[in-house]
């Protein structure tokens, strides 16, 4: 009896071996998820970036203490939220990522999503390492640049990320009007 | 008296010792030495025009083929055959063809950012930063005037077929050979060049795309060559190869 039971276990392990290469083999090419770069979220959860897949991602790059652009960018990315039909919110997550990997961390990304009023179901906030942060951004093309006084300058992108990392849209942060945003969703989901 | 003899020797064993060693460390890596100090750069901000560049090791020579054949055949992942999309383009090491031994001591060109980092993170280096590799330039001005000349002549020459060896070049202020005059090269954070605001960069679209840009102006609008630099770096991607486009690493210390 205790044969054969572990005779399943192994067997259990095989199979899982083998569908997790596969897994890792999946994404295509020119997948962002190919990245080997690590995230903490808002309740200092440790991930890595190929975690994300799975969901469509709205992704942008902000930091906390920043007083110009990032608020508009966190309202707009709200607004687009509320244009999102329920039947394809299902498979969309919306990320966020510090660019300030010195001054963020859990606690003030938990205070931001409070101060912003952040749905944490269908939101994640994110921190990272200086050098991941920046691996990111070049990946994704955000450019940013930290001033004297600490504060960035930075992108304001709004990205469209699909289920295998792939990026299908460069949505200009400040712009409110989401219709080309929202085509692109659209022919993902179809 | 004995005692103090011993000890003179002995001070004088361990300080000879070490410096031997600080001595075979850097021949072995080929590394220098370059000293903290201050630089102007191109694009200033805020009333703030010295940068403050710590202690580094930079690389003597770029990195040339045949190291970075060595590279890849400890690191299979990035052979130009199994190399993601997302980490370079079709142009990777395209330059490698049959007449190998011709080029093999010259700087590798056609290698994406992502590559480069890798090699570096190997040797326990990394990539320089821009005010890094600008500092060097601005040093090497200052001790010699015609140097913005010598890179301007360099810049109206079209890149060669095949690149010349890169002891060949001379060097600059900090014994740091072929900086200019072979390639360009990769820096670290050539993602952090953020210029916006005058006419010719394209009006309200670029405005929106960007947040604080207004703080950044350019220092000496006469400096052609740093320009140049800049803007060829500001139009780069992670993943471009280019074919006069190398790099070389520095050492933290």
């Amino acid at each position: 009896m205790l044969k054969i039971y572990n005779k399943l276990i192994i067997l259990m392990f095989f199979f899982l071996f083998i569908s997790s290469n596969s897994y890792t083999n999946v994404f295509p090419s020119e997948s962002v998820y190919h990245l080997n770069v690590s995230l903490f979220d808002q309740n200092n959860n440790k991930i890595y970036i190929k975690d994300l897949s799975g969901k469509i991602q709205i992704f942008s790059m902000i930091y906390t203490k920043c007083k110009t652009t990032c608020p508009i960018i966190v309202e707009n990315m709200k607004n687009l939220e509320k244009l999102i039909p329920e039947k394809i919110m299902k498979n969309v997550h919306f990320s966020l990522v510090t660019l300030d990997s010195l001054r963020d961390n859990s606690e003030t990304l938990k205070n931001f999503m409070k101060e912003k009023n952040i749905d944490s179901n269908n939101w994640s906030l994110f921190f990272s390492s200086e050098k991941e942060t920046l691996e990111l951004a070049i990946s994704l093309g955000i450019k940013y640049k930290k001033e004297s006084d600490g504060n960035y300058i930075h992108s304001n992108l709004i990205l469209l990320i699909d289920k295998n990392g792939v990026i299908k849209f460069q949505h200009p942060g400040l712009m409110n009007n989401f219709d080309d945003i929202l085509y692109s969703l659209y022919k993902i989901c179809e | 008296m004995i005692k103090k003899f011993i000890f003179f020797v002995l001070f004088f064993f361990i300080f000879f010792s070490f410096a031997f060693s600080i001595n075979l460390f850097i021949q072995r890596n080929n590394i220098i030495y370059i000293k903290e100090g201050f630089y102007i750069p191109l694009f200033k901000e805020n009333e703030i025009n010295n940068i403050y560049v710590k202690n580094f090791f930079i690389d003597i020579y770029s990195v040339t083929n045949i190291e970075y054949r060595k590279f890849i055949k400890n690191n299979i992942f990035w052979n130009k055959n199994k190399i993601k999309n997302i980490f370079s383009d079709f142009n990777y090491l395209n330059h490698w063809n049959k007449n190998f031994k011709y080029i093999q001591n010259s700087p590798i060109v056609n290698v994406s950012w992502y590559s480069c980092n890798e090699y570096c993170k190997l040797y326990n280096k990394r990539l320089p930063t821009i005010d890094e590799w600008e500092y060097i330039v601005y040093r090497s001005f200052n001790e010699n005037n015609n140097y913005i000349q010598e890179i301007l002549n360099w810049y109206t020459k079209p890149v060669k077929p095949i690149l010349t060896s890169r002891e060949s070049i001379n060097n600059n202020c900090c014994n740091v050979y072929g900086m200019n005059g072979i390639i360009w090269e990769w820096v670290k954070d050539f993602n952090s060049i953020v210029i916006i605001g005058s006419d010719s960069e394209g009006g309200d679209l670029e405005q929106l795309l960007f947040c604080g840009t207004a703080s950044v102006n350019s220092v000496n609008p006469s400096d052609y060559v740093s320009f140049m630099r800049f803007s060829f770096r500001s139009s780069l991607q992670a993943k471009y190869n280019i074919s006069s486009l190398g790099f070389r690493c520095v050492k933290d210390i």
